[in-house]
């Protein structure tokens, strides 16, 4: 540590002595977020087991099942950040970067909900914000900033290895573009999602509206009179959220468990190893057709939680061999030996370190999980028939194909683009951070 | 010195990296050359780029490296006639370069635990050498002599036991001429002289050792199976890059011991890598220092030992311990390794030396004989 | 001897696996539907319905019910396919298996004869054009929606060259030829039953151009799959020491990498091969539906949407066993490669 840390430290510990004020907001800022995540979680989980008894009436209450799995996930990371309010009253050091990553973690599973999720969101953001006032900032940044150069040096590495390599960089273009697309939607698109014309049916790229006044169809229309370019767009946010919000809580889920398998091993991990097997044995596509017929209606809301249902073990498989490695290493015993808890160990040692392959695994997820949830809507599975979705759009041109390829050929062209960017990235990010393959 | 005498000639050898952090200038201007029969030693700290010199003289210096510059002169001895032709490594064609590797020069890495290939038996790893090198119609017609007169001792009946005496009369003829052998007949034989490397680097049953795999084998065995695919094919010139530093001490003595051994059988030059100079005091009597990827001084081994010239030397003389040492600290070479990818201008040594003068800042030193067989790159040499 | 061993614990290991799916396709026919209309079909009088649930044991209390249909399972006793004329599913797996195989396996072929290769160009090309146009092709094709992909194989190479009258692929089902309708299967492979027990050249000819079309549309993902796989682990084994030592024997670059890299290289690469067989399967149940295959994966489509729980049930546990049979040899394969794990 650089003696300016240190000397930050010290006055950090001076300011404890007198007002410290400062932190009791902080601390009671981050118990309200964590009560908050509690009565969601909590909400969430026991509506929709009531809903799934039959308790509830099916319909209003529906949307409550739909947020099940992440409201899991949100209950533990409640129960963790509860913990670390705790801390952050005693000014305990690592609580204060233990809340960062936790606060944006609770962050991004919340942007996973949508609507109702933005607004927790921006309040689960707060804590983060106070952490970086200038009179907190100044009593954990230094030391966090220490213990971070070593990954910050390896990142510019890797970042200099990104800028070198063409297709990595087409990747992460294309990726930009269809997520501002998606993001735009309302000011690009010409037509709305599930507005249609009827007298314009089938319309080849390019051609004038037959009503009066409206646009032109740029890549045509489908058999319904829909524009194929707006509702392109408007389902580039449905596809590109659900994928997302797919993985980012199949990777939650599969690393909480697979990091309690690998770290705690013995009968958990027996059972968690037999259990992934089962799923990995089972084919993904009939398996996700099976929960959502399990789960009653088909929608977009039972694709996503059937496909977090599948994909996790995936997750929990590679986070558990990276765990197994990295237990027996030196800075775990040393960690361990300082008294650390089991917990942050594996939060803030093991954790990062094998966060790599995580990164390259759920990359490439994003353009898997498209896939399936595509495939899903084209068999039937997915939103009811008018939805702007691509599976779905190519499922229904698909029965006009003979006189109309623009209505297939385009959606398909978006799902092929996305993924493909999706998998250019994982993959070159893969040659890029494994150690293995690594140009020295 | 003369070059009739000499087998390898490096001049002015220049290997650079390029990584990330910059270009490493790995080797800058090494100049070795090794006498025909000799066992040179080639020492140094670790990083000075002896494994790198190795690898540039059989131009397996893979990327990010590339050898920029310099001479590698092999002067090849022919078998037969025993003419001797120069050859510059660094100008031969990838093709012909084949033909070097392996045959007239061959290497024995560092570590045992990962140079075999573990997929493959240790015959078939060392008969693959003698397939490729070597024309094994003589061996395949002494093999069927042998096959037969083994079945000579045997009972047969009078008639079958003529027929066989014919026979090998019949090739016995042929082993002044040798006919083309076929593969299966070829592969039997280097299988058999493989078996009589192993018979001659003293590997224990060698015959059971042949059908094994490396993870099979001891460290001590791996490193005597690596030996024998190194001499299989009689080279001109035998590398052994740290050899024997993964080994433990006992089996690092029977190993050197062999080397010695082998070296009055087989006749070649050998280049010892290592930074024991134990190990150089007993094993070589020529040998060359190298520091930061320059040679800084070249001589016989008494002699280095005895009046070492070189600054750098001297200093790693010193650090050496004796036994009946009763040191309590050892000398050291104050400061630190430099890095190569901004070395020291001028004598890469400067900031460390102690006879520093402004020349040396400014000026490299060229490698130069100081007294009568003992070359050293100095501006101020010792004594 | 201690290859029995090793095959042995293999098997041990695969026990769980099977049981987990069998108790989870169990428990999926409770959530699902009930699990007594496995057995009934339009023609069952409504009052003979109690009688069929006191004889498969429905009345039972549940742990008693989930080892009957273990038990049953055990008997060959997978249900009755409401969906397919309410034939027993053990029957119509039969019937459909071999229809699927044979496509899953021309797919596989094209992918591993092509996967390799491709794989080990991108990787002695790395990082050059090859490399990038290798690693794009591999990549689209996991990143291909197969349905999509296989409608539009179908227009160009069927809808098109029709329409242009030309030459075309069949643009679906197994075969044409009309003799097929008197064909006695003997195998159910056509490719092979027309062949060596008909001995009928334009009926293999004929079989093997309806294969074409979904084999390659399902065989590109896996290809994608092996290249991918065959470039990282060639690349990693590159850089192993033993690859310095061949290269320092002398041997050729042909030699050092189809020789001494390519066995290492290959360890790995068979793992995906195997696992590949799974995502195979569910490309199948796309592929299938598209070109009107009659296989399992159609059937199993068309199961899920008539809410068939028997048929789902079979396809489900059926696919389980191949890929845990497919684990299994690819063990075994691991031993003949790696000297190392032989007789773990
Ligand atoms: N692949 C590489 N990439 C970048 N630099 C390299 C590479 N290989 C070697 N070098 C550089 O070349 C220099 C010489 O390395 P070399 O392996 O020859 O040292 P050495 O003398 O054999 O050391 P040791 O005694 O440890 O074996 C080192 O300083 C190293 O930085
Ligand atoms: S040249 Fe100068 S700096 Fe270099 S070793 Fe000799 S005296 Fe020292
Ligand atoms: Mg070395």
């Amino acid at each position: 540590m650089s003696s300016e840390s240190i000397q930050a430290m010290a006055e950090g510990s001076n300011d404890m002595e007198g007002r410290g004020t400062q932190f009791q907001i902080l601390a009671l800022i981050q118990l309200i977020v964590s009560m908050m995540g509690f009565m969601f979680g909590g909400t969430v989980v026991l509506g929709s087991l009531a809903v799934m008894m039959g308790g509830l009436e099916a319909g209003s209450w529906l949307f409550l099942t739909a947020w099940f799995v992440q409201s899991i996930i949100i209950l533990i990371l409640s129960y963790m950040l509860l913990r670390i309010g705790i801390a952050l009253l005693n000014r305990d050091m690592w609580a204060f970067s233990a809340a960062l990553y936790l606060n944006l973690l609770l962050v991004l599973v919340f942007l996973t909900i949508g609507g109702a999720g933005t607004i927790f969101a921006t309040a689960a953001i707060v804590p983060v914000v106070v952490l970086f006032l200038p009179d907190v900032k100044k009593y954990w940044y230094p030391s966090f900033y220490e213990d971070t150069v070593p990954r910050i040096k390896e990142l510019r590495h890797a970042l200099y290895l990104i800028r070198k390599s063409p297709l990595v960089v087409a990747g992460i273009v294309i990726l930009v573009c269809f997520v501002a697309i998606a993001l735009l939607a309302p000011f690009i698109t010409t037509y709305g999602p599930e507005q249609r014309i009827w007298a314009d049916s089938n319309l080849p790229p390019g051609s004038p509206s037959s009503v009066e006044g409206m646009p032109d169809h740029i890549w045509g229309t489908d058999d319904s009179g829909g524009d194929i370019y707006s509702r392109l767009i408007w389902a580039a946010q449905v596809d590109l959220r659900i994928s997302l919000s797919v993985v980012i809580v199949a990777v939650m889920i599969g690393t909480f468990i697979g990091a309690v398998a690998g770290y705690y091993g013995g009968k958990i991990d027996e059972l968690v190893m037999r259990v992934t097997d089962v799923f990995f044995a089972f084919p993904g596509l009939i398996l996700c057709m099976a929960i959502v017929m399990a789960l009653g209606e088909k929608s977009l809301d039972t694709i996503s939680i059937a496909l977090m249902v599948v994909w996790w073990p995936t997750y929990a498989r590679l986070v558990r061999g990276q765990v197994l490695a990295e237990r027996e290493k030196l800075y775990v015993e040393a960690a361990r030996s300082i008294g650390a808890s089991d917990g942050r160990i594996l939060l803030f040692h093991i954790i990062p370190n094998t966060i790599q392959p995580l990164i390259v695994q759920s990359t490439m997820d994003v353009g898997s999980v498209l896939l399936t949830a595509a495939g899903l809507a084209f068999i039937g599975f997915g939103p009811p028939a008018g939805a702007a979705e691509w599976g779905l759009m190519i499922a229904i041109a698909q029965l006009y194909f003979s006189m109309n390829q623009y209505a297939i050929f385009f959606p398909g062209m978006a799902i092929l683009l996305t993924a493909l960017a999706s998998n250019l990235v994982g993959d070159g990010l893969r040659d890029i951070l494994d150690p293995k393959l690594r140009r020295r | 010195m003369a070059t009739e005498e000499l087998v390898l000639k490096i001049t002015g050898l220049k290997t650079n990296f390029y990584t990330y952090e910059g270009v490493v200038l790995a080797l800058d201007g090494v100049e070795l050359f090794l006498r025909r029969g000799d066992t040179m030693g080639l020492v140094g700290e670790t990083g000075c780029g002896k494994s790198v010199t190795a690898r540039s003289i059989l131009r397996l210096v893979e990327p990010p490296g590339k050898i920029e510059e310099g001479e590698i002169i092999f002067f090849d001895s022919d078998d037969r006639s025993g003419k001797i032709t120069p050859i510059d490594l660094l100008q031969l064609h990838p093709e012909e370069m084949l033909h070097v590797r392996g045959k007239r020069i061959s290497i024995v890495f560092q570590d045992p635990a990962t140079f075999p290939n573990p997929v493959f038996r240790i015959g078939t790893q060392i008969a693959e050498s003698v397939l490729l090198h070597q024309d094994l119609s003589r061996e395949v017609v002494e093999m069927k002599i042998g096959e037969m007169r083994n079945s000579l001792t045997g009972d047969l009946p009078e008639e079958r036991r003529s027929q066989v005496v014919e026979k090998i009369r019949y090739y016995e003829q042929q082993l002044d001429e040798p006919p083309e052998p076929d593969d299966k007949d070829k592969k039997k034989a280097a299988q058999i002289v493989a078996e009589e490397m192993l018979k001659l680097v003293k590997m224990p049953s060698p015959s059971s050792v042949m059908m094994q795999y490396p993870h099979e084998l001891s460290g001590g065995m791996r490193q005597r199976a690596l030996i024998a695919m190194a001499l299989v094919c009689n080279p001109e010139i035998l590398i052994c890059d740290e050899a024997t530093t993964a080994l433990d001490v006992t089996v690092q003595a029977q190993v050197l011991n062999l080397l010695n051994e082998l070296k009055k059988e087989i006749g070649a030059s050998i280049i010892i890598i290592t930074h024991d100079m134990g190990v150089v005091a007993e094993t070589c009597n020529w040998v060359s220092v190298m520091y930061a990827g320059t040679t800084v001084e070249s001589c016989a081994t008494v002699d280095l030992f005895a009046n070492p010239v070189h600054p750098y030397t001297a200093g790693l003389l010193t650090a050496v311990p004796k036994l009946h040492d009763t040191r309590e600290r050892f000398p050291q070479i104050r400061g630190t390794v430099p890095n190569l990818i901004t070395p020291p201008s001028g004598c890469r040594f400067h900031p460390r030396c102690d006879y520093c003068t402004e020349i040396c800042k400014k000026e490299k030193p060229e490698l130069k004989e100081h007294r009568p067989g003992h070359w050293v790159a100095c501006h101020n040499p010792l004594s | 001897m201690k290859l029995r061993d090793f095959i042995l614990r293999r098997l041990i290991l695969a026990i769980p696996v099977v049981f987990g799916v069998m108790t989870m396709t169990w428990f999926l026919s409770y959530i699902i539907g009930n699990p007594v209309a496995m057995y009934i079909n339009t023609n069952t009088p409504a009052s003979a319905i109690p009688a069929i649930r006191r004889a498969h044991g429905f009345d039972e209390p549940l742990y008693v019910q989930y080892f009957l249909y273990l038990s049953g399972l055990f008997q060959g006793d997978w249900g009755i396919s409401t969906s397919t004329s309410f034939r027993p599913v053990t029957e119509i797996i039969l019937l459909k298996f071999p229809a699927t195989i044979e496509l899953s396996m021309i797919a596989m072929i094209f992918a591993i004869v092509l996967g390799i290769p491709l794989g080990i160009l991108s990787a002695t090309h790395k990082d050059q054009k090859i490399d990038h146009i290798m690693r794009i092709f591999a990549l689209a094709g996991v990143s291909m929606p197969i349905f999509w992909f296989a409608l539009m194989l179908k227009h160009v190479l069927y809808f098109q060259l029709a329409i242009a009258g030309l030459p075309h692929l069949p643009g679906g089902e197994r075969y044409t030829l009309i003799r097929y309708l008197s064909f006695k299967y003997t195998t159910g492979f056509l490719l092979i039953d027309s062949l060596f027990f008909y001995g009928d050249f334009t009926l293999f000819v004929d079989a093997l151009l309806h294969l074409a079309m979904p084999g390659f549309c399902l065989g590109y993902l896996t290809i994608a799959i092996i290249t991918r796989m065959m470039r990282s682990s060639m690349l990693e084994v590159l850089r192993e020491d033993y690859i310095t030592l061949a290269r320092s024997k002398g041997l050729t670059e042909r030699v050092v990498i189809y020789r001494h890299a390519l066995r290492n290289a290959m360890i790995p690469t068979v793992t995906v091969i195997g696992l590949a067989f799974g995502s195979l399967i569910t490309g199948a149940v796309l592929t299938e539906t598209i070109f009107n295959w009659p296989g399992l994966g159609k059937w199993a489509v068309r199961a899920i949407f008539s809410s068939d729980l028997a048929a789902i049930n079979g396809f489900t546990l059926l696919v389980a066993f191949i890929f845990v049979t497919a684990n299994l040899v690819v063990d075994l394969i691991y031993g003949v490669l790696d000297p190392r794990i032989r007789f773990g």
